[in-house]
């Protein structure tokens, strides 16, 4: 480049002095561009205001941070500076979401955990954890041991998206089959327990064109939930509630899988919500612990549907179901049969329940996740609330991953 | 600070660019001084004093090795001068770098119980005594003057676009530079492109492939494969290509935004054909740097063979032991030494009769089994990587998994291969030759700034993005 200013063409000098005029307005435009970036993040960033919480990664953001010479010493506060500086990034969001469109344009299909498949889906990577698996399907076992004489005991087990719609997964993945895991889990099952692995019939609603999965969350949708609670009762031997719902549909609901992927191109999914508007239903949140505080101590509440409307405008939509997880909830409902239920779950749940709240009068939700150390263990609420059907609801990858199973002594 | 940090890039390159711009230029050295102190001191908020001392020393001893000082024979003043900076820096490195690894050495071989020190190492220390040392030197045999003004050789030493990765900048390079440069748009332009070409290398391709690197020498054994090993050690060598020359882009662009002209570090290495090639290619301010200050002064070649041979080894085992203080860097030191002392004595004339493919694979292989040595500090998992990459792992030739980071990584790896070789360079080049006016007002600007906004958002996006000269 340097070269082209000293080329000397004698009999045309105005073409050089053309050429060389042109290079010095590329030179400027050059430093201009670069100034101007680094100049508008720096300005922008200074004049945008600070976020608490960054909705579309689902995490809380780093703050202005505090000074003191300990800090400075140590050298914690220059390194608080550099994650508040990333953190408060301008343009942070989008600039997350074009991470993502480079790694897809690199034809990556895999990225922190989820694979970018057919049709939109976002699917999350299933490793089995055959030790987990075991020792929470013993747990499950040993509690079925303690209250089985007072109360029949089933077990809905929820296969995950990426079993379901393996079809839709990138050709090569390292993904294991969910079905070995299925398989796995109901080998070891204790006789005394009923149960029902949803795969057959959420495959059979999606081949039928019916969308059990949401596109963008790890979760199944009110339709995939339907078609696992009907399966449910069937397995029970009951029947099935006729009822017409009235549905509302909430819009634009990007969700936890998102999160770990964010991309301009993602199309959002659709949250819908069944009430029985014949249903009257007084929820009790009778614990205090969960992932929503203020509800967990909000008592009793009374409404027609399980929903909380505080979350049908915010970022995880799925919350909308029942508020979030508590350790203790206690539903009061105007179903068809007199009996008092325990559902022992995990999120996946909390769609089910509009379903189930027409089926049963009396029904507790316990989740482990934060029932600990609680007044009476889980048996011993079996028998003193008079529990006599106690149901497990659980997805394959809750079964492969969590830890609180123990609590169930 | 990092340069790919967004601190780096849209607070402290705004600020210390406006600042030395509007200020005299009589201010600028000044200016780049105080930014440099802070640069250094963001992660070292203690060391940067002992940056200060070295700084010192090398200004005394530089003043007292001066032979022309003062136009009369000083006797043996400017030999004890010099002596006392050679071991000032040799013990600064010493003490901080390597006396913990001497205590573990002696304990492992006496059996003895000494305390390591567990000091951290101060960062660039590597760098910035060599550079210091090379300046006594260089006075001391008269190559150049000797600075009188502390604030251009306290600039030149703490200068920060070179301060923590190199390239080892020569005193002498610039000494006229410190005094008397002339910043001009096109400089800047220039310096804009390196540094954004030199951004884009360590953010977008060495991350990425770091990345990769990573997953695999995590992965338990039992899920390993042949081809999984070499993947990994073949992501590793992409990777500290792309990461130490994207550096020395940086430096030298962001030099070129001062008005500097630092010298080239990396000219694609892994096009070389032979290892004696390769190692004229990479990290050439440090191989130049051993070649004058330590090669030549031992005599070089010109004390027979025999001597040449053992001045080789030394060279070559104090390279590898500049790199880290451990076994598996002196390991890796000496590993090239036999090779480019066999090359010197019969290989080379054997291996030039050979196809070019032959050469390029035999050159490709030596250095990649080289980085299998250099990526393992420890010594159970350098071996076990190479047992497996050679097949005595028990491993399987491929599996699923290695299937699967190969799809993930393909395009990656193809864009890594390409961007080794001087195709890019040549493209811009033509380009820039047959139409000047599109390359500089279109092709430069447009790649410049979005490569900037693509690293910013691989930034943004919280990905791996590792400092990988905190041992040197």
């Amino acid at each position: 480049m340097d070269d082209i200013n000293e080329i000397k063409i004698n009999d045309k000098p105005s073409v050089t002095q053309k050429m060389s005029t042109a290079n010095k307005i590329g030179y400027g435009i050059t430093a201009a561009c670069f100034l101007l970036v680094i100049f508008g993040f720096a300005v922008a960033g200074i004049l945008s205001p600070d976020r608490e919480f960054s909705d579309m990664e689902n995490r809380k953001l780093s703050q202005t941070p505090e000074f003191s010479f300990e800090n400075l010493k140590s050298g914690d506060f220059t390194a608080d500076i550099e994650t508040y500086m990333s953190d408060q990034l301008f343009m942070k969001d989008a600039m997350v979401s074009l991470k993502t469109g480079m790694d897809r344009l690199m034809l990556k299909s895999y990225q922190n955990g989820v694979y970018f498949a057919e049709d939109g889906y976002y699917l999350q990577d299933y490793q089995e954890n055959s030790a987990l698996v075991d020792k929470n399907t013993a747990a499950l076992n040993d509690f079925t041991e303690t209250v089985k004489d007072s109360a029949e005991v089933s077990f809905l087990l929820a296969p995950n998206a990426i079993s379901v719609l393996s079809d839709k997964l990138p050709e090569v993945t390292q993904a294991d089959d969910q079905l070995d895991s299925i398989d796995r889990i109901k080998n070891s099952l204790s006789e005394d327990i009923n149960f029902y692995s949803a795969y057959d019939d959420l495959k059979a609603a999606d081949d039928g064109g019916t969308q059990v999965f949401y596109k963008t969350d790890h979760h199944w949708t009110a339709e995939g939930a339907k078609t696992a609670f009907d399966g449910l009762m069937n397995a029970m031997g009951e029947t099935i509630p006729e009822v017409k719902y009235s549905v509302e549909t909430l819009g634009g609901f990007y969700g936890t899988l998102y999160s770990k992927a964010p991309d301009f191109t993602a199309e959002s999914d659709e949250v819908r919500l069944c009430t029985n508007p014949d249903n009257e239903i007084t929820v009790n949140y009778a614990g205090d612990g969960g992932d929503n505080p203020e509800l967990a101590k909000a008592g009793n509440l009374t409404r027609t549907g399980l929903f909380d409307e505080s979350f049908k405008d915010a970022k995880d939509k799925y919350k909308t179901f029942l508020g979030g997880n508590f350790d203790l909830v206690e539903i009061e409902t105007q179903g068809e049969s007199d009996e008092n239920v325990l559902i022992v779950k995990d999120s996946y749940a909390n769609s089910v329940m509009p379903y189930f709240c027409d089926k049963y009068k009396h029904i507790s939700m316990i989740d482990l996740r934060y029932y600990h150390m609680e007044e009476l263990s889980v048996s011993e609420y079996v028998k003193e609330k008079g529990i006599t059907k106690v149901i497990f609801l659980y997805n394959v990858d809750f079964i492969n991953s969590d830890n609180n199973f123990m609590w169930l002594d | 600070m990092l340069f790919s940090s967004i601190t780096f890039l849209f607070a402290f390159l705004p600020l210390v660019l406006i600042t030395y711009y509007i200020v005299p230029r009589a201010f600028r050295n000044f200016v780049l001084f105080v930014f440099s102190l802070v640069f250094y001191a963001w992660g070292e908020p203690v060391y940067v004093a002992l940056m200060i001392a070295s700084t010192a020393v090398a200004y005394v001893t530089g003043l007292f090795a001066d032979k022309t000082r003062g136009g009369k024979d000083c006797g043996k003043v400017p030999f004890i001068a010099t002596l006392a900076a050679v071991v000032w820096n040799i013990g600064l490195l010493l003490f901080f770098k390597y006396t913990d690894f001497f205590i573990g050495a002696a304990n492992g071989i006496m059996g003895s119980d000494i305390k390591p020190l567990g000091l951290a190492l101060p960062i660039g220390i590597s760098f910035y005594s060599f550079q210091t040392l090379s300046y006594v030197i260089d006075v001391y045999r008269g190559e150049v003057k000797s600075q009188k003004n502390f604030l251009d050789l306290a600039t030149y030493v703490a200068l920060f676009p070179q301060l923590i990765a190199g390239p080892i900048v020569r005193y002498k390079d610039i000494a006229e530079q410190l005094s008397q440069r002339r910043e001009t748009l096109e400089h800047f332009a220039d310096g804009v492109r390196r540094f954004c070409i030199g951004l884009g290398k360590k953010v977008i391709l060495a991350n990425s492939i770091g990345a990769l690197f990573e997953t695999v020498s995590n992965t338990p054994q039992s899920e390993l494969s042949v081809a999984a090993s070499w993947l990994g050690i073949i992501a590793y060598t992409f990777q500290i290509y792309f990461d130490f020359s994207g550096y020395s882009d940086m430096a030298i662009g962001l030099g070129k935004m001062f008005g500097f002209e630092f010298l080239e570090n990396f000219d694609h290495p892994y096009i070389s054909d032979s290892i004696t090639e390769f190692w004229r290619r990479w990290h050439i301010s440090l191989s130049s740097w051993f070649r004058d200050y330590v090669y030549i002064p031992l005599g070089g070649n010109r004390k027979g063979k025999l001597r040449q041979c053992l001045n080789i080894m030394i060279v070559w085992f104090l390279t590898g032991f500049w790199h880290g203080a451990n076994w598996n860097f002196m390991l890796w030191g000496v590993y090239f030494g036999v090779i480019l002392l066999m090359e010197k004595t019969f290989l080379l004339k054997i291996i030039r009769k050979a196809p070019s493919v032959v050469r390029h694979i035999y050159t490709l292989l030596l250095i990649v089994i080289g980085w299998g040595i250099f990526a393992f500090e420890d010594s159970s998992a350098l071996v076990q990587n190479f047992k497996n990459m050679f097949g005595l792992g028990g491993l399987p030739l491929i599996n699923r998994q290695t299937v699967f980071w190969l799809a993930q990584n393909a395009v990656l790896l193809i864009l890594l291969a390409v961007t080794s070789t001087p195709l890019v360079k040549k493209i811009g080049h033509s380009i820039s030759r047959d139409k000047p006016a599109l390359y500089n007002c279109v092709c430069v600007p447009v790649t410049s700034v979005v490569l900037l906004i693509v690293c910013t958002a691989y930034l943004a996006g919280n990905s791996f993005n590792p400092f990988l000269y905190f041992r040197f």
